[in-house]
């Protein structure tokens, strides 16, 4: 196996391992378009790890599938740039211009950036074992022979703390539990050391004590291989936990992206102060109720007019927020934010 | 961690507004999707004609079921014209008389056209009389021509009787045999799969040994040997609805496993176990919560193996196992061409042919549309 | 492995029971006494020694007896292979049946491989392309397809075939060739008279396993391990037909289960149409005639091709899918 930095020089690295910018990836369903990536920007440091946050449906798991092109019809992406600083570190490639069906895409996947999925009790197939899956995913991309491949496998197993790795191996999906189905999970995707990975919600369906022990094996990982994680999820405390920088997402869009203390310390989007404001905190008086956001989020195929957010928003300002649509913007070193409340000549000094 | 629960959980779920979300309810929504399947669509169009055309067999055919024309037996379709023998165009239809005479040295029967009188045909003219449904007398016809010239829109069989008329004659047979069937495999099926799914135990596995051997068995020769029970001397309505109970014996058993496989499942949920503790009657808990549950699914069990039973008729009758005169079904009409020589000679014979395949199509596209407008996973 | 087929086995034992109970009532079922009507109709044939053995066929077919010593007595013989006579052609059953096995397999393996053959690469094709023009085209084909009944269609190719070449296609041979021995003539008239049959079945069949082929694979791909396989790099082809197509065997090699006893009763009805000499057409005449050893015996027999197909469909599943092995 290559030694990742051996494949990078050390010197023209681009900071960033890759940069979306104004994603759009939309469904064209029979009822109509549903626009569930709208205009999504974000960053991905080398080595990093990006906190990707959002409510349900607002777009999330379509942009880590945007990135590798997973998406199927009616889905499609029709705007907007994903550059990828792996092997062309200068300029970076753009993905969205590659086929889906092309042998270079192909030979990213899995090999470059690899991704582990929301749902681990359905994510392997049931037919073959664990083994033979983790080996496809290293005989596709490495040049080693079966045996060997077989080797890493277990290697890999071990790595992710898998309790008796050789005899895993020979077992099919249905007889591992969900946190062991989701190690293997984490094994077969890093069994190619990736340089990123994209965990889609990876312990969502998971309880908390594993939970706990797939953050943590994560982190160890992580540190280990040097890779940068996108790491989408709902939970607030996960994002704490994990994440150094964190991208909000509402509705399809980001609406604030900065490092994780900033974010905690002065969240800036009144979306993001909701949020904070509706965790219960420990010591702190309440009166029965918590502090929740007004409204539904809406459905993505009636998406308000102007700031999606402005239905709902407790700073709204009337004839602003509802016709035109706020540019994320910095507004301090490493914190973006796309509201009016911040925009130059927006709302703020003219109200 | 912050909070074990996520906060964006909750968010979702406080201040519900209403208004927001359109609440539709099941059935509209099932009929949303239905009629977005233009193929469901075209599929009960041609059905709903083809049981108007049944019910109004006598309107539509300008014969009666057993009319025969003596003189001309195995006719090649006589059809309306346009253009007469000099070539003159008009808009109204006619026919010439035929004259209909066995050459003597070939003994075969030749028809002669009498060019001196266009017989037209008349709209809304009266004919033979005839019933609709048992109780409406009328003797109008959708067309007529007088006397002595005949119209065969698709010729006539060896005994000299109209195929076309005879065709929605027997409509009437071959489209009910499929229903009378499907509604007696229905009740049985939906009461002992009810039965079976509720209340478990050994009657569920009885029922289930002998249904797994009945769906794997293979209908047609369980069908003939069944057939070939029946008495020959029933008349033909009895034979008509012994015909559907072994068109439905053959059939039940795989309705009934599909409705036990819903009953066992429904049964685990919330509002029958809310419902069973409230110590409603299992009766009750059957009938209001179990039946319309399951309505909406075993109705379209029930279309998808209509066209099955009309096949199976269509078959038996086609033997010489089904349907017998003075009745007639599709394939008894096409039980004429069952012998090649016929066959070859008298190719028109074999349109009831198309009918079967017209309605079968239907119903297929039919069921189709009923089960993904019911299914609750599209999208 | 070994001991879920025993069990299989085991299971299917008092279905086999129930076959054959069934099969025996069948014969037992027509009103009248069968050697009554077996005498009749040697008389008729001319042959007038039937009458004095009448007493030892009573015996022998043990019908003064209650009916389950009946049973056991036939059972017995029909164990042992001795299928008993048929009244009708006056031969023993089962050299009917071997005299006629070799061309009924012929054709119906013939259709199976065929629609079989053309069905599963149609149906991956249009799951794989779906929503584009051939997909359209081919469904819309597919329905049209399940919607003719193969022996309509065999009658309509007879009528198409007289019209092209002037021959009326009947039966498997032409009856210059009938009692030769096999020759390279022989082998192409066969094929000739093949050509409707087949076509005929070929075109339900192959819909039928499209369909299936194409709907099954439209739920596997909308799975998560497919995401998974591609995520991983894994070529697209590979996905389809190492792991998709794999997956969505499940019905069809249920269905084959059924093909087993298909093979010798498909087509009934089609066979009867173009007068092929096959069990089917034997069948069909014995229920008619009321031939119950004949008729019984070829319906037990399809009884037993059911449980032994859906066995074997079983075993086959248990060996594909690990979930069923280890349940
Ligand atoms: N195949 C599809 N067809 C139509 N709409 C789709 C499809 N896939 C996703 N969407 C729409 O895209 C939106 C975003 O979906 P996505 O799965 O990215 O949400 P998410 O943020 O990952 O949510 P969750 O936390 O529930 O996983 C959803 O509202 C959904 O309606
Ligand atoms: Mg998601």
């Amino acid at each position: 196996m290559p030694p990742i930095l051996s494949r990078i020089s050390v010197t023209d690295m681009h900071p960033n391992l890759l940069e979306i910018t104004d994603l759009r990836t939309h469904f064209f369903t029979e009822q109509g378009v549903v626009p569930a990536v709208d205009g999504v920007s974000l960053q991905v440091k080398r080595g990093g790890t990006l906190g990707v946050l959002g409510e349900s449906g607002c777009g999330k798991s379509v942009t880590g599938f945007s990135i590798l092109r997973l998406v199927r019809p009616p889905g499609e992406i029709v705007g907007g740039a994903i550059r990828y600083y792996g092997r062309e570190t200068v300029n970076g490639e753009d993905l969205t211009a590659l086929d889906a069906r092309s042998e270079e895409l192909r030979q990213l996947r899995g090999a470059e950036i690899a991704m582990i999925f929301q749902e681990p009790m359905t994510s392997l197939d049931p037919l073959f074992t664990v083994g033979n899956q983790i080996m496809e995913a290293i005989l596709y991309h490495q040049d080693v022979s079966k045996a060997e491949a077989g080797k890493i496998a277990v290697e890999m197993l071990d790595k992710v703390r898998m309790p008796q790795p050789a005899d895993v191996i020979k077992q099919y999906p249905h007889q591992l539990s969900g946190g062991m189905r989701q190690r293997v999970m984490i094994a077969m995707a890093l069994s190619c050391e990736p340089q990123l990975l994209i965990a889609d919600e990876p312990t969502t369906a998971l309880d908390v004590t594993t939970e706990a022990q797939i953050l943590e094996l994560m982190r160890e990982l992580q540190d280990e291989l040097g890779m940068a994680i996108m790491f989408i999820t709902h939970d607030l405390g996960v994002i704490a936990e994990m994440a150094e920088e964190v991208a909000v997402m509402y509705l399809g869009k980001v609406v604030e992206q900065s490092d994780i203390q900033s974010l905690f310390a002065d969240p800036q989007h009144p979306y993001t102060r909701a949020l904070m404001q509706s965790i219960p905190k420990i010591g702190q008086k309440t009166d029965g109720r918590l502090e929740a956001i007004r409204g539904m989020v809406p459905s993505p195929r009636s998406i308000p007019t102007g700031c999606p957010f402005h239905p709902r928003c407790a700073s709204f300002i009337a004839d602003v927020c509802n016709v035109r649509a706020p540019r994320l913007q910095e507004t301090k070193r490493g914190h973006s934010v796309s509201c009016f409340l911040y925009e130059d000549g927006g709302g703020v000094n003219e109200a | 961690m912050l909070s074990p629960e996520s906060p964006l959980d909750q968010v979702a779920f406080t201040d519900f507004d209403a208004e927001e979300t359109d609440v539709i309810s099941v059935r509209r929504l099932m009929w949303l999707r239905f009629k977005r399947n233009r193929l469901a669509l075209i599929g009960s169009v041609v059905l709903i004609i083809m049981y108007l055309a049944a019910i109004l067999a006598g309107f539509i055919g300008p014969y009666g079921l057993r009319e025969t024309h003596a003189k001309f037996p195995a006719s090649p379709p006589l059809l309306p014209r346009f253009v007469d023998e000099e070539d003159n165009f008009g808009f109204r239809p006619f026919v010439y008389a035929m004259e209909s005479k066995v050459d003597t040295k070939t003994f075969k029967r030749v028809l002669t056209p009498n060019t001196e009188v266009k017989h037209y045909v008349h709209f809304f003219a009266r004919g033979t009389p005839y019933t609709i449904l048992g109780f409406i007398e009328s003797d109008i016809h959708l067309f007529h021509v007088d006397e002595p010239a005949k119209v065969f829109l698709l010729g006539t069989d060896k005994q000299g009787r109209d195929l076309f008329s005879r065709i929605f004659y027997g409509a009437q047979v071959s489209l009910t045999v499929g229903l009378v069937g499907v509604s007696m495999s229905l009740i049985f099926g939906t009461l002992i799969g009810i039965a079976g799914g509720y209340f478990g135990g050994l009657f569920d596995d009885i029922s289930q040994r002998v249904i797994e051997v009945l769906i794997s068995f293979p209908q047609i020769p369980l069908w003939l040997a069944l057939a070939a029970l029946i008495p020959p001397t029933w008349s033909s309505v009895q034979r008509f609805f012994a015909i559907s109970i072994v068109l439905s014996l053959v059939n039940w058993g795989g309705l009934s496993r599909q409705v036990r496989g819903m009953v066992y499942a429904l049964r685990e949920e919330d509002y029958v176990i809310a419902a069973r503790y409230a110590s409603a009657s299992n009766w009750r808990i059957i009938v209001k919560h179990l039946l319309p549950n399951t309505l909406s699914h075993i109705l379209v069990i029930a279309t998808i193996s209509i066209p099955a039973m009309i096949l199976g008729e269509t078959a038996l009758s086609f033997l010489g196992l089904g349907i017998q005169p003075p009745m007639t079904s599709w394939g008894l009409l096409l039980n004429q061409a069952q012998h090649t020589r016929v066959l070859i000679q008298q190719p028109w014979l074999l349109t009831p042919a198309l009918f079967v395949v017209a309605t079968i199509i239907s119903f297929n596209f039919l069921g189709d549309g009923l089960r993904d407008a019911a299914d609750p996973f599209a999208n | 492995m070994a001991k879920y087929i025993l069990r299989r086995v085991v299971a299917i034992l008092p279905t086999l029971l129930l076959i054959t109970i069934f099969g025996f009532l069948v014969m037992e079922a027509p009103e009248g006494d069968y050697v009554t009507s077996y005498i009749i109709r040697e008389y008729g044939h001319g042959n007038t020694e039937a009458a004095r053995i009448e007493d030892q066929l009573r015996e022998f077919l043990a019908l003064d007896r209650p009916v389950y010593e009946r049973f056991v007595t036939w059972l017995a013989r029909f164990a042992q292979g001795d299928f008993g006579d048929s009244f009708d052609l006056r031969r023993p059953v089962r050299d009917i049946i071997n005299n006629r096995i070799g061309l009924t397999l012929t054709i119906s393996l013939a259709t199976f491989a065929i629609s079989w053959g053309i069905g599963i690469p149609l149906g991956v094709y249009s799951a794989t392309h779906q929503y584009s023009k051939s997909d359209n085209f081919l469904t819309t084909v597919t329905f049209v397809g399940l919607g003719l009944p193969d022996f309509l269609l065999a009658l309509a190719f007879l009528i198409l075939g007289w019209q092209l070449t002037g021959e009326v296609l009947t039966g498997l041979q032409s009856v210059e060739f009938l009692d030769q021995p096999w020759s390279l003539a022989k082998l192409l008239d066969l094929l000739k008279h093949m050509v409707i049959p087949v076509c005929a079945v070929v075109i339900t069949g192959t819909a039928w396993v499209m369909r299936v082929m194409r709907g099954n694979l439209l739920d596997q791909l909308g799975k998560d391990y497919i995401v998974t396989l591609r995520a991983k790099g894994v070529p697209e082809r590979v996905v389809i037909w190492k792991h998709a197509v794999k997956n969505s065997l499940h019905p069809l090699i249920a269905a084959l289960g059924q093909t087993l006893a298909w093979l010798i009763n498909g087509f009934t009805i089609t066979s009867i149409v173009l007068e092929l000499p096959t069990i089917q057409t034997v069948y069909l005449n014995a229920t008619l005639q009321q031939d119950v050893y004949l008729a019984g015996t070829i319906l037990i027999l399809i009884g037993f091709l059911v449980l032994i197909g859906t066995l074997l469909a079983d075993i086959i599943l248990a060996w594909m899918d690990p979930r069923i092995r280890y349940e």
